[in-house]
């Protein structure tokens, strides 16, 4: 990738910024699925040997 | 030994592919690309030629006479092959090393899951079932009974026939592990092709294997992964097409396109999609045109024997697409999975599928959103992509026929011709923002904190299959533990038709009332309710569905909801077997005689 300083900073601010707000924007959408998700391994658990 | 025999299964796809891939691809592909294409023209091959033996004689001495014929066949192009193996590329650079380890891990454990017992939903309901249908009756043959399922095409399917007559289960498990394996390697030799470096390419591979329901799919017989394989190969030589234009080149892209349109009828999209990619690389050079004609018709010869058979025995060549007879397919919960989804929700549609995929779609096939994260970012570095115009049109037109045309589900796994092209991007710009972020301490930290989160949360996914699969696997707990008492795996009813399979006496039959047909069952003796009085024996024993482990509540505790007889939908029949004792119960199942039902409560038709 061929950048100039200024250029590789606000790439990589954009590219930091995208990447959380995607990770953020899954996570509260799918806070209740995980809540639920983590009962479920407690249920799963006990049938690991 | 299944993974024996499904390694020598994937030789004999190479050895046998690789001399017409030598002969139609040339110098225009790298080694590398010759191999991978090699698997995927000896797997189209090989469809035939077990499809050939099995309709005269299907069983295990058969099928070992074919794979033992077509290993020595493979044997002169296994030695082309090892005097020109490719080497693997970037192995000097430590990140390489450690992306590759991953690779590693992610590979075999796909590969061992495949040999815990099935308990996918496809895998029971046809992939497997059906397999085991032909083999009970001794050849390969079109059963119209068993409904639309038996019409698809088989490239997969054939290929776990031969395994499942040789090793059961495991081997026909096995090769869809295999197969992510050669999708992964599909997916990192497109990102060579597009000019990426080594260090992207394994990315590339790490990222497809990581894919949630790429792990699911790769311990099961389910055929997905083949698409993303061979479209993976497609697209490649298209990109190699473009660069250095050849009829042969074209021929092979259309052998490869038949393949995959063997594995699943998806691939006509795929195929459309490809037509219009190469629309800009044949204006002002109208001497290519007679390339596409044949590469189109290459396709048709391949796919040929299927279209034949389906036309012969329904009138429609592409049955059950544009036609289906089966009285679900028209009901009204499946059409709902079937939306036309127009503008502006088909954009919606790529966030949502990876950020709330609980909302109208089925779920976290991808796991941790790390594709839609990345792969936008490949704009970073846009100018060192090669041939993004041709790989970015294909995305796109498939994307939006799956998201127009009503017969393709919404469903993430429609989408696994994709994934490699996915895959490619989000590894560019993976790549391309490291590179961005690696001057500034603060950057650099900020993307090693997201992406350990992100990280972490795939290999929680990953290790939740791991930890429930493997020790099945290894035998380390017993099939009728594993399938019995595993939270979701319902539909099995492993104890039940454990218990058919012993008690079932020669020339009897059983009544399926099961909430759909398992693989674990005896096939060639089952029937459904529509087969009652048609003038075979009647049942003589009745397997019923009796419960449903629901987790739809705010604790996800299990809860056993009754359904006794719900598949019936005959209240008489309902209320006759609510009084007869069971003769077994089994976990979600039970087994009633079928005798004392239908002399006691019930006609035979299910009529008082």
């Amino acid at each position: 990738m061929n950048m100039n300083n200024k250029s590789q900073r606000r790439a990589a601010f954009l590219g930091l910024g995208w990447i959380i707000c995607v990770l953020v924007s899954y996570y509260a959408a799918n806070l209740d699925y995980y809540r639920i998700k983590l009962a479920t391994f407690a249920h799963i658990v006990p049938f690991l040997p | 030994m299944s993974i024996l025999l499904a390694s020598a299964l994937y030789a004999c796809w190479a050895g046998l592919g690789i001399w017409p891939v030598r002969w139609l691809a040339g110098d225009r592909l790298s080694p590398g690309e010759r191999l991978a294409c090699a698997f995927a023209v000896g797997m189209t091959v090989m469809q035939y030629a077990i499809w050939g033996v099995g309709a005269v004689r299907y069983d295990a001495v058969s099928m070992a006479v074919l794979l033992a014929a077509t290993g020595i066949a493979a044997v002169p192009g296994l030695i082309v092959l090892w005097r020109q193996c490719p080497r693997l590329v970037g192995l000097d650079d430590p990140v390489v090393v450690a992306v590759a380890l991953l690779v590693m891990v992610l590979g075999v454990h796909g590969v061992i899951d495949g040999l815990a017992p099935p308990s996918d939903y496809d895998t029971l309901l046809y992939h497997l079932s059906l397999p085991r249908l032909d083999l009970e009756l001794g050849r390969i043959a079109l059963d119209p009974q068993r409904g639309d399922l038996e019409f698809f095409p088989q490239l997969n399917g054939m290929q776990a026939r031969l395994m499942l007559a040789l090793t059961g289960y495991a081997g026909a498990q096995v090769i869809q592990g295999l197969m992510a394996i050669l999708a992964a390697a599909g997916s990192a030799l497109l990102v060579l092709r597009m000019g990426g470096r080594s260090r992207t390419a394994w990315l590339a591979a790490l990222f497809f294997l990581a894919v949630r329901t790429v792990v699911w799919e790769s311990g099961s017989a389910m055929i997905d992964i083949s698409l993303a394989a061979f479209g993976a190969l497609v697209l490649m030589v298209v990109l190699a097409w473009s660069e250095r234009p050849s009829v042969a080149l074209a021929a092979l892209g259309g052998v490869l396109l038949g393949g995959m349109m063997c594995a699943k009828y998806t691939a006509v999209l795929f195929a459309l999609a490809t037509a219009v990619a190469l629309l800009p690389a044949m204006r002002g050079r109208r001497h290519l045109v007679p390339h596409l004609v044949i590469a189109a018709f290459v396709v048709l010869v391949v796919v040929l024997p299927y279209l034949l058979r389906n036309g012969l025995a329904t009138g429609n060549p592409l049955f059950p697409m544009l036609g289906s007879r089966d009285a679900y397919a028209s009901s009204e919960g499946f059409a709902a999975s079937r939306l036309v989804l127009l503008f502006p929700d088909a954009v919606r549609a790529l966030w949502k599928i990876f950020v709330s995929p609980n909302d109208g779609f089925d779920g976290q096939q991808f796991g941790a959103p790390y594709l839609l994260m990345f792969a936008p970012l490949a704009a970073l570095c846009w100018r060192d992509i090669r041939g993004k115009a041709p790989v970015l049109t294909a995305f796109a037109v498939f994307y939006g026929l799956w998201v127009l045309f009503p017969f393709t589900f919404k469903q993430a796994r429609f989408l696994f011709p994709l994934f490699p092209v996915m895959c490619a991007l989000a590894a560019f710009g993976a790549t391309a923002l490291w590179d961005a972020v690696a001057p500034t301490r603060a950057f650099r930290f900020a993307f090693a904190a997201v992406v350990v989160v992100v990280a972490a949360n795939q290999a929680a996914f990953i290790s939740v299959y791991g930890l429930l699969r493997v020790p099945a696997a290894l035998g380390r707990v017993a099939p009728e533990t594993y399938l019995t008492t595993t939270p979701t795996f319902d539909h099995t009813h492993y104890d039940t038709c454990r218990w058919l399979e012993t008690n079932l006496r020669p020339g009897e039959r059983w009544l399926d009332l099961l909430d759909m047909p398992s693989f674990y069952c005896p096939q060639a003796s089952r029937m459904d309710l529509a087969a009652l009085g048609d003038g075979g024996p009647p049942p003589r024993w009745i397997a019923v569905v009796t419960a449903m482990e629901r987790r739809g509540n705010a604790a996800a505790a299990p809860r056993l909801e009754a359904m006794l007889g719900s598949a019936t939908r005959n209240p008489v029949l309902n209320k006759a077997l609510s009084e007869e004792p069971a003769v077994f119960t089994g976990s979600r199942s039970a087994i009633y005689d079928a005798g004392t039902v239908f002399a006691r409560r019930a006609a035979p038709d299910g009529r008082p």
